[in-house]
């Protein structure tokens, strides 16, 4: 019950916040608020551990409504709700946007909970459209171009994705992924839905050459839409939850052309980042650069590179929001999270793609070589945008109290994730293993599966 | 916990000055900034003391702090990557070194930033600048080790890039963090290699199993070692990775003492001599090494006979000096390097400290052609740049570059790895520093003020406080004495020692390169200023960064996008044909309904 309420509160709330205008920044810190609690208490002393054979550590279903919690997305609901209360803190001022913000949140939420893909389908949508409004209503000088375009890509996604969908359906007659896994499809049909996900998810995370919808969004949209709907990676989250696990031999025919597309990404965005004169816009190539540094991680067929993609999802997802809050208005924290996005060690981004690059070095040496290089062209486009909002005329730091609380929160957590990584991968990856019939596990004989992750802290 | 205090005492600083420095006082900011560093080096020496009492049995001593990262591997089997640190002979003298020189520094630092806004900021990057290097020097695994490496390249690019108010701080500063970055990831590619062939980062266990496992010369102890090299010549101002240190005098003069000649680009060397295992099994690698040090050493040597600036030509005196550690690693006289490395920071932190003095009085000028004559009005100075200058050309016997610099000609000279021809051209620079130092120490001291006045010509921006004595005085008297600490046997202690061929002729060697050094010196009393001095980056400025620069502004419009606005015209245009049959007649409307309905009936009939 608890995981349906994570879903209903930031809904209903969303709805109250627009017609109830004057108390909405309320509505939403009260409701993100226990969006954190809900998700404590849930992971922490959830109700329902079901049978053996299921790793969810709490579920609910209700025929296709099928929820489930685990690892996984306890950090990234974690990581989302955070976003979301600096995307909620960001638009203070213009609490109309809370309500854009709560179903957004909502949708994000109920994505990273659904076990049944046609809920997931439809999370996905709720996460996506208020998105387009929120832009076309509250967005700057180009936003309808920015929300068309927006519209447009990830509505194509959507419908491969239903397509997808639906294929499988037609195959396998069930929508489940705890049933799903234990099927097999013929090998071409698997390939063909196999690729219809990636593709869809490959929009949304986005790879090149899909990427076009992000810089123009980035640099028109209200940046607390960018942050409470874009930075937290899905699409990297559905390659982990469903390609990678339900289509492990498709996943491993795809993985090389995966891993180019990725080559050329990483090299791309960086490139593209160095000259552009909009600082957002920076980001957003930056951000292309490093989806596709985790596009490589993901198809790497390596656990020690998955360790590293889910610690880059966290931490780029953190450290980019934190920049884009301090951007042209404090300089000890535009240094900070630009830092931390450059890969310095000690701060949680890098220790995201050292994993990533040892996992990937062991198996595709070269590519890691195209992805370590992004560490010395991702510092030379992070610090150039340093130069250009920071020095020749030092401007004084213009953040109020609250966004700097909010910032000094984010970089203790990367500060944290930097030095001890431990427990957030503790956290994940024994449950991420134990129970996904990965391509990893194959070599080795099947053991018990045990009933629920070690929740180590 | 007491190896741990030792970088822990000035990160706490560092983070106290960053987050409410602003608030305190200035008293209490340089107190702080000063209090974090001194702390460090009292720790160290309790901790040296402790361990090292115990007399030669003393090896090495370890400790663990916490678990940093864990390695999950496939098989579920997790290599965990412990913080930990590791203390031997080695990392004892670095520890030294840098805690008493950055302290000194610090000391410095107090009356020269006496008037900036930023104090604490400064104080704040200083603090974590030393933590961060001590980390690096402490370090028990190559992750460590890279932490501290690239903490030291971050709080360098802050230094540098310190005042903000002029763009091209900010752009020798890039310049600094992203050259030394290019090294950085040829570290980083030798810590995976060593990691996928050893499935362990602990430096101890890599040295100890590669010895065990790769045989002298293979390809992969090659690789290996040429990776490191990478990272240490990037760090480390060597060629070709050189042209960061030069802009990088842009920065406040404590910080380019410190950083820039002391400590942070002796990490190469220092990188080089932990893992002196791995290239003793490579020739190859061990003779590049070598070859760059001599390359870098001259060539740098000329360099700094044509430059104006004075803080450039001691910049790249700096360089031509860590030419000679290199020459020294390369011939595999690590401890003979080490020992350079530590007298080169006593005079070369003496020398920068003094051109700290001159900025100071001189409203941060440091061109020679603005600056000259200093002889009768400032003797400080004189008597600093006269030691720093006499022990930097090593003056034989009573300055301690003398003793370092001869041990390592002398070594590889008779080093099974260098001989004849590496000596001659180590003689050589000795010949190139003794007449950059003259030619410096002339137009100095003895060049006629370009005002064309004796005497007080400059106006003076303030006094030279006890701050600025003391650490002055102390380092003048090391850059005496220093030669005379056994650092090389110590040293020696937890390094490898060179293969020599006969202990035989020294003396000759030595008497040799000092004619040399002197002849250097008459040379350079003669050497004027020049109509302009020599940039040397011009060459990668057109080989990397312009047409990097030239291909990013050109693909800024994003070249995907066009592709989908063919779409977007597909689309428009498709609109437009079907607008067409949206005509609004009648009459078209009715003939294609009966056209379609024949259409249908006709296929009905037929099939």
């Amino acid at each position: 019950m608890s995981l349906v309420l994570l879903i209903a509160i930031p809904l209903l709330a969303g709805v109250l916040s627009s017609l109830w205008i004057r108390k909405a920044n309320a509505i939403s810190a009260v409701s993100i608020a226990s969006v954190f609690a809900v998700t404590l208490y849930a992971y922490f002393w959830g109700e329902s551990r079901t049978g053996l054979e299921d790793f969810w550590l709490v579920e609910y279903q209700a025929s296709w409504f099928h929820l489930g919690l685990d690892g996984l997305s306890f950090v990234l609901l974690l990581t989302s709700g955070l976003v979301a209360a600096l995307a909620a803190i960001l638009s203070w001022e213009k609490p109309k946007e809370q309500f854009f913000l709560l179903t957004t949140l909502s949708g994000l939420i109920g994505l990273l909970l659904s076990v049944d893909l046609f809920a997931f389908f439809i999370f996905w949508e709720l996460m996506l459209i208020p998105i387009y409004f929120w832009v076309l209503a509250y967005g700057k000088e180009r936003r309808i171009f920015a929300a068309l375009q927006f519209i447009i890509f990830t509505q194509i996604s959507g419908l491969v994705l239903l397509a997808s969908i639906v294929a499988l359906f037609s195959y396998t007659g069930t929508l489940d992924i705890n049933q799903l896994t234990e099927l097999s499809l013929p090998k071409n049909v698997e390939l063909w839905i196999a690729s219809g996900f990636t593709l869809a998810f490959l929009i949304k995370l986005p790879a090149f050459p899909l990427h076009t919808w992000m810089p123009s969004l980035f640099r028109d949209a209200p940046i607390p839409a960018i942050l409470a709907g874009l930075l937290v990676k899905t699409g990297a989250y559905g390659f982990l939850r469903f390609v990678l696990p339900l289509f492990p031999q498709s996943s491993q025919r795809l993985a090389p052309f995966m891993i180019f597309l990725g080559a050329i990404g990483v090299i791309y965005g960086a490139l593209l980042a160095f000259s552009q004169k909009n600082p957002r816009k920076v980001l957003a190539y930056s951000t292309l650069s490093h989806a596709s540094l985790i596009l490589m991680g993901l198809f790497s067929n390596n656990l020690l590179a998955l360790s590293g993609v889910i610690v880059l999802v966290v931490t780029h997802a953190l450290a980019s929001a934190g920049l884009f809050i301090a951007l042209e208005a404090h300089f000890g924290f535009s240094l900070f999270f630009a830092m931390a996005l450059l890969g310095l060690p000690g701060l949680g981004n890098f220790v995201g793609e050292l994993l990533l690059l040892f996992g990937l070095f062991g198996q595709h040496p070269w590519a890691a070589i195209i992805g370590a290089s992004s560490l010395v062209l991702g510092a030379a486009y992070m610090l150039r945008l340093i130069i250009q909002l920071y020095y020749g005329s030092p401007k004084p730091n213009s953040l109020t109290r609250v966004p700097i609380l909010a910032c000094s929160c984010i970089a203790v957590i990367l500060l944290w994730i930097g030095l001890f990584p431990a427990p957030l991968l503790d956290l994940v990856i024994p449950t991420w293993t134990d129970t996904n019939a990965d391509p990893i596990q194959e070599s080795i004989p099947e053991e018990e599966v045990p009933a629920e992750g070690e929740s180590t802290t | 916990m007491q190896l741990a205090l030792i970088p822990a005492f000035p990160i706490i600083a560092s983070f106290l000055l960053a987050i409410f420095g602003p608030k305190f006082s200035r008293k209490v900011v340089s107190f702080l900034g000063v209090f974090g560093i001194a702390s460090s080096f009292i720790a160290t020496l309790f901790v040296l003391l402790f361990l090292f009492s115990g007399g030669k049995d003393f090896q090495a001593y370890r400790e663990i702090l916490w678990t940093w990262i864990p390695f999950y591997s496939s098989e579920m089997d997790t290599a965990t990557i412990q913080m930990a640190f590791y203390l031997d002979a080695l990392s004892a003298v670095m520890l030294m070194v840098v805690t008493f020189i950055s302290s000194l520094i610090a000391l410095f630092s107090v009356t020269f930033m006496e008037d900036d806004a930023e104090i604490s900021w400064f104080f704040a990057c200083m603090n974590l600048f030393v933590g961060m290097m001590l980390i690096l020097v402490l370090a028990d695994n190559f992750l460590v080790l890279f932490l501290g490496w690239e903490g030291v390249g971050l709080t360098s690019y802050l230094l540098i890039g310190f005042w903000r108010n002029d763009v091209l701080n900010g752009r020798a500063a890039t310049k600094a963090f992203i050259t030394t970055r290019i090294g950085d990831i040829f570290l980083l590619f030798g810590i995976f290699l060593v990691f996928s062939n050893f499935g362990t980062l602990n430096i101890q266990e890599v040295l100890d199993l590669a010895d065990a496992n790769w045989p002298v010369g293979s390809l992969i102890a090659t690789i290996t070692a040429l990776c490191f090299l990478g990272g240490a010549i990037g760090k480390s101002a060597q060629l070709p990775l050189q042209t960061w240190l030069a802009d990088a005098m842009r920065g406040p003069t404590p910080v380019s003492a410190l950083i820039h000649a002391a400590t942070m680009v002796t990490a190469g060397v220092y990188l080089i001599a932990r893992v002196g295992t791995i290239f003793s099994l490579s020739p190859i690698a061990q003779s590049a090494v070598m070859w760059i040090g001599a390359a870098t050493l001259i060539f740098a040597g000329i360099g700094a006979l044509l430059q104006n600036d004075l803080k450039r030509v001691l910049a790249y005196s700096t360089m031509s000096q860590l030419g000679y550690m290199f020459l020294a690693l390369g011939a595999g006289a690590y401890s003979a390097a080490i020992f350079h490395l530590a007298t080169h920071a006593c005079f070369k932190a003496l020398l920068f400290l003094g051109a700290g003095v001159i900025g100071y009085l001189m409203h941060h000028e440091y061109s020679l052609t603005k600056i000259g004559n200093l002889r009768y009005q400032y003797p400080l100075i004189f008597w600093v740049f006269l030691i720093g200058l006499g022990s930097l050309t090593a003056l034989p016997f009573i300055t301690a570059g003398f003793y370092s610099k001869e041990l390592i000609l002398s070594e590889v000279f008779l080093s099974s790895a260098g001989g004849m021809l590496p000596w001659a051209i180590g003689a050589f620079g000795a010949l190139l520093t003794g007449a950059y130092s003259a030619r410096l120490f002339i137009l100095l001291f003895y060049k006629p003020s370009p005002q064309g006045g004796e005497g007080a010509t400059h106006s003076v921006a303030g006094e030279v406080s006890v701050f600025m004595k003391l650490p002055l005085t102390i380092l003048a008297i090391l850059a005496l004495v220093a030669g005379f600490f056994p650092i090389a046997a110590f040293v020696s202690r937890s390094v490898l020692s060179p293969v020599l061929n006969t202990e035989s002729h020294t003396w000759k060697l030595e008497i040799a390169v000092t004619v040399l050094a002197l002849m250097g010196i008459l040379l350079g009393t003669r050497g004027k200023l020049l109509k302009n001095a020599v940039g040397l980056d011009a060459f990668y400025e057109g080989l990397f960064t312009k047409p990097y620069i030239a291909i990013s502004s050109f693909m800024r419009a994003d070249p995907i996008r066009p592709v989908y606005r063919l779409f977007v015209l597909l689309a428009a245009s498709l609109q437009h044909l079907l607008a067409l049959l949206q005509n609004g007649r009648l009459t078209y409307y009715v003939t294609a309904l009966i056209l379609a309905v024949l259409l249908v009936l006709s296929f009905a009939v037929l099939s």
